[in-house]
């Protein structure tokens, strides 16, 4: 899974937005987001962290955002830093509430019944 | 678990703050049949929330703003420090 910088993954997710519309590959878009200390862990160190854990959620490090987007086979992600998280996250609601359109609106609904009344 | 919105913000604001880092949350969009749904678990419990309404759209930009917030600022952020998200984007649009 390539781990793209912010600027290419949000003109990636919108592609993918473009194609579930078109309906080709998958069906649906999932986009995900974790927090992430980015530390390669082994087994065993997964195991002592899950002991230490507490300990080291209490202290402020400096945490990132990993982002992950899929859509039928193609799997993209990047990693937001506490620096491009408003950057990110107010272009990242743009792309979505853009490309969300087929939930329905209500306002419509009350129009037509308006209209055929 | 499904659960209505009011539930489901307030289930999901207190798993990340309490574990950010075994906390997940996906926004799983399907166009063909018109649904949105969100979804936050840290694989002991789940939380679950659909929609096929457009209007749902603004609660989900508000718990994405809270769920980033605190997943790249950890969970003692102070939201209203933060800039609102409502405010920016609509001068910004390139």
């Amino acid at each position: 899974m390539a781990v793209l910088e912010v600027n290419r993954f949000l003109t990636e997710l919108a592609g993918l937005y473009e194609k579930c519309k078109e309906g080709t590959a998958g069906k649906a878009v999932t986009l995900t987001m974790k927090r992430s200390d980015l530390k390669p862990r082994t087994r065993r160190a997964k195991a002592k962290a899950k002991v230490e854990d507490r300990d080291k959620e209490n202290s402020d490090d400096e945490y990132s955002c990993l982002v992950r987007a899929k859509h039928g086979k193609r799997k993209i992600s990047t990693v937001v830093s506490a620096k491009d998280h408003l950057y990110f996250l107010n272009a990242c609601n743009t792309i979505c509430k853009a490309h969300m359109d087929a939930l329905k609106r209500r306002d419509k609904k009350k129009k037509k019944k308006k209209a055929k009344k | 678990m499904l659960l209505d919105w009011d539930d489901f913000a307030a289930k999901a604001e207190e798993l990340v703050r309490e574990k950010p880092l075994h906390t997940r949350y996906t926004v799983k969009y399907k166009h063909s049949e018109g649904k949105m749904t969100l979804k936050v678990t840290d694989n002991e419990e789940c939380w679950t929330y659909k929609t096929n309404q457009a209007s749902d759209l603004k609660k989900m930009e508000k718990l994405n703003h809270i769920m980033s917030a605190v997943m790249t600022r950890g969970r003692s952020v102070d939201l209203d420090s933060l800039e609102e998200p409502s405010g920016e984007p609509k001068r910004g649009k390139r």
